[in-house]
């Protein structure tokens, strides 16, 4: 019999937000018999790998599993994303497999006539079983927190908002064709939602004690692919811009990079941008172009 | 009528505001409600919730933004609306939660068919254990010393509240004052302060006088056979 077959079986509830792809799930154990962790006695420990990413680890003081940490709960920003980024590898095996299931299959969310009532409306949940072994943290603790790069990071930030405003300023000064105008053009859409991300990406960079956000930036590139009135060479310079951020040591380059692509004379993204951008300033702004 | 957008009583974030802003476009408002939500998330989840609280305040969150949603696009990034209406929502929501778990302890009397207010006749004086702050004394350790026995089915009786009255009449009226909302109406520090208009500091610091004070003065009540005086 292996140890699966022995162990406690506990629940996995689960709560998903597709159109925000906000993956939450705690996990309810029932059994303290067969070795489930001791609610009266545990301790709990919160881990936080990444600015997208929240876990809490249940540590028995005896039993079983005696110091070795259980995931108890967890929440994940831009879930479906970060699942085809790294597999989501900061859950337990068993875990990431089941929420790529549930997020996948709920991926497309409630359809709506309008992006509010989707938002208040699009939740989904479910709940699964599996035995309490899966969900045991056999990783060395991770510690991605580098407090020496917070400057670092306010600058990939900055230049993140800059070129965000650049590729907005490029995008408006360029002419809709009749169809675009009357059906609503996909190109806005997608320069929108890139620098949506983008943006968000830089608050998430500036406001998170210099943690990278790998599930905000695996949107942000995935938006990126979905298409941009960019060149190959622009958009091959600013994905690997957009990978390296994952890594705080490259945040120097990262920014680098990022402002010379919008200094660039020679790219179009800055054609007629640098004297006509407005710079979002990355405290609250009164305007928000990003949004209209 | 204060039409100045970015001001409120208490603090709130404006709801119920007509707008005759122009509408933002669909792809514009999906953008931003999506970060929106991912904000209050991150924000929420800071304070060491649990995640499905975390989903309820950030449900909250979304229906104060959709109260007027062109005039806060306009005038709020999403992180500046997440942090401030998280942090309004979350107030209300563990206040509501407080009540609903019955924690904290309870002061006040219900009458007999428990028409008062929101406890019902078991809990009226005292229930849970939840210690308000981190090494402060329990209301509930000064009902024990008391003499009383306090169960999870405590029942008001006249001897008890003869015996709290008589606690509570050791203490200025500012130290009543906020021992029963923060130990009776399970109101937070913080939320005590900011109605007194004091720094949360001296709140506390009056909080702790006034459990000493209550504490010492229980101490100093005569036992359960003695009886007490009502008056």
């Amino acid at each position: 019999m292996n140890r699966h077959q022995s162990a406690a079986m506990v629940r996995l509830l689960l709560r998903y937000r597709p159109d925000a792809d906000v993956l939450l799930g705690v996990v309810e154990v029932t059994d303290t018999a067969s070795g489930g962790p001791d609610a009266v006695n545990d301790r709990r420990l919160s881990d936080t790998p990444d600015a997208d990413t929240r876990l809490t680890w249940n540590l028995a003081a005896s039993g079983q599993f005696a110091n070795t940490p259980v995931l108890h709960s967890f929440e994940v920003i831009h879930a479906l994303s970060r699942w085809q980024a790294d597999g989501l590898d900061v859950l337990p095996r068993a875990v990431a497999d089941i929420c790529h299931r549930f997020t996948n299959e709920h991926r497309e969310g409630a359809l709506s006539d309008t992006p509010m009532i989707s938002a208040l409306h699009s939740r989904v949940a479910s709940e699964a079983q599996l035995p309490i072994t899966e969900l045991l943290n056999t990783n060395e603790p991770r510690t991605s927190a580098r407090p020496g790069l917070q400057q670092d990071a306010l600058h990939v930030a900055r230049s993140l908002e800059q070129l965000s405003g650049a590729i907005e300023t490029a995008f408006s000064t360029r002419r809709l064709t009749d169809h675009e105008a009357e059906t609503g053009s996909n190109e806005h859409n997608r320069v929108v939602a890139f620098c949506a991300l983008a943006r968000e990406l830089a608050s998430t960079l500036a406001d998170h004690e210099a943690l990278p956000a790998p599930g905000t930036s695996a949107a942000t590139r995935q938006a990126l692919r979905g298409g941009l009135p960019i060149s190959d060479r622009e958009r091959t310079a600013l994905l690997t811009a957009l990978t390296d951020i994952d890594q705080p040591d490259r945040w120097a380059l990262v920014a680098a990079a990022l402002d010379h692509l919008a200094a660039d004379k020679n790219c179009h993204l800055a054609a007629n941008a640098i004297t006509e951008v407005r710079w979002p300033r990355l405290s609250s702004s009164t305007r928000h172009p990003g949004y209209r | 009528m204060d039409t100045n957008p970015t001001h409120h009583s208490q603090k709130e974030t404006p709801a119920n505001t007509t707008s005759n802003l122009p509408l933002p476009t669909p792809a514009g408002e999906k953008a931003y409600i999506k970060h929106l939500t991912r904000a209050a998330t991150r924000i929420a989840s800071k304070r060491g919730r649990q995640p499905f609280d975390v989903d309820d305040i950030v449900q909250g969150v979304l229906l104060r933004f959709a109260a007027d949603v062109p005039r806060f696009m306009r005038d709020y990034t999403p992180e500046r609306f997440a942090r401030e209406a998280t942090s309004q929502v979350a107030i209300t929501f563990d206040r509501k939660h407080r009540v609903a778990r019955y924690q904290g302890v309870r002061l006040v009397h219900v009458s007999e068919d428990g028409s008062e207010g929101y406890c019902p006749k078991a809990r009226a004086f005292a229930s849970g254990s939840e210690p308000i702050l981190e090494g402060d004394g329990e209301l509930l350790d000064l009902a024990r010393s008391l003499g009383a026995v306090v169960d999870e089915t405590v029942v008001q009786s006249e001897h008890d509240r003869a015996m709290l009255r008589a606690c509570l009449q050791q203490l200025t009226p500012r130290q009543r004052e906020f021992l029963m909302l923060v130990d009776g109406y399970g109101f937070t520090v913080t939320e005590v302060a900011a109605r007194a208009d004091l720094v949360r500091e001296t709140v506390s610091r009056e909080l702790s006088r006034a459990r000493k004070l209550a504490l010492q003065a229980a101490g100093n009540l005569p036992d359960d056979d003695e009886g007490v005086s009502t008056s």
